[in-house]
């Protein structure tokens, strides 16, 4: 029987990560939404520290995967967006984030 | 950029946030440096209890238009889980529930009907200690522990301290004395440090042109 090797198998799991979640980016953008249960681009921009232009093209890429719920209204006269995670985007990122425990658990100290 | 490896450290910086503008601990150092001002006020002809609220309520319109014209053009809006929702509620109710104690303790307290000989089984100072600890730390400490901001619950406790104080000095150097080292030192340094906050806040989030704020 061949023997396991722990740094191959976590290797390997990590090519099976959804890679639209793996992007540093989308990974902070999906994780604060997670934990709410919906927040405008402003406060995104601020608590995520992403620029306009980079969280509007991230936004898009989760919006078109359907992760994301885009919802644009007026606020006082003034254009709001508001975005919130799908159900579809939750159990994505949960899947991501056991998928992670998983491997830096098999990763050898 | 912070990564999702702890998911409920993520949650607790969301929702600390909306306390990083220094807000309501420039309102708590009202409470602290209203002390003076009331004694003049009484002195000019607002009669007790009334003459605590006028710089006391000074910190709601603080808290309120700050949050509004301060706070929320620069930070964005977001709708909390509803476990988070349901805690700021209870906040909310605890809140409401120090301000009518505190009320209608500082009442009973001028108008006579309540005296701190009332307590005298404990000693007239650990009986104000008493009374304070159990109507202001306790809630606090609560309140404290339901927004997770331990802040507020060091204020209750100061609070408490100063009164300790002053009522010990009261007898000796005068009201305006007593309360000086009681409540307006602590009261100058919360303030400084709520300020401190809020220009650190404005400086951190600088208002956006329009076209920032969307998609």
């Amino acid at each position: 029987m061949p023997e396991h090797d722990p740094l191959a198998d976590g290797l390997d799991a990590i090519g099976g990560l959804d890679r639209l979640v793996h992007e540093p980016a989308r990974m902070s953008i999906m994780a604060h939404l997670y934990v709410v249960d919906s927040a405008d681009f402003l406060f995104l921009m601020r608590i995520t520290g992403l620029t306009r232009g980079n969280l509007s093209s991230h936004m898009s890429k989760l919006e078109e995967a359907g992760y994301i719920e885009v919802v644009k209204t007026f606020r006082n006269k003034i254009p709001n967006t508001m975005l919130r995670l799908t159900d579809m985007g939750r159990q994505a990122f949960r899947e991501y984030t056991e998928q992670m425990r998983g491997i830096i658990g098999k990763l050898p100290e | 950029m912070q990564l999702p490896t702890d998911l409920k450290s993520i949650e607790r910086k969301t929702w600390q946030v909306w306390f990083e503008d220094g807000l309501i601990d420039i309102m708590w150092s009202l409470v602290f440096l209203n002390f003076i001002p009331a004694y003049y006020l009484k002195l000019a002809g607002l009669p007790l209890p009334y003459n605590y609220f006028p710089v006391v309520l000074l910190g709601l319109p603080i808290v309120f238009f700050g949050k509004l014209f301060i706070t929320r053009p620069r930070l964005g809006n977001v709708k909390f889980s509803l476990a988070r929702r349901r805690r700021a509620g209870l906040a909310k109710l605890v809140s409401v529930g120090i301000s009518l104690t505190g009320f209608a303790l500082l009442a009973a307290l001028t108008t006579k009907s309540l005296t701190m000989s009332s307590y005298d089984w404990f000693g007239p100072e650990s009986g104000t200690f008493i009374l304070l600890a159990v109507t202001v730390i306790l809630p606090m400490s609560i309140l404290s522990w339901l927004i997770e901001n331990w802040r507020f619950a060091v204020y209750g406790t100061l609070l408490v301290i100063g009164d300790v104080i002053a009522e010990s000095l009261l007898p000796h150097i005068g009201h305006v004395a007593a309360a000086f080292w009681g409540f307006t030192i602590t009261g100058t340094v919360i303030l400084i440090f709520g300020v401190t906050l809020l220009v650190r806040f404005l400086k951190r989030f600088p208002v956006l042109r329009e076209d920032d704020l969307h998609a």
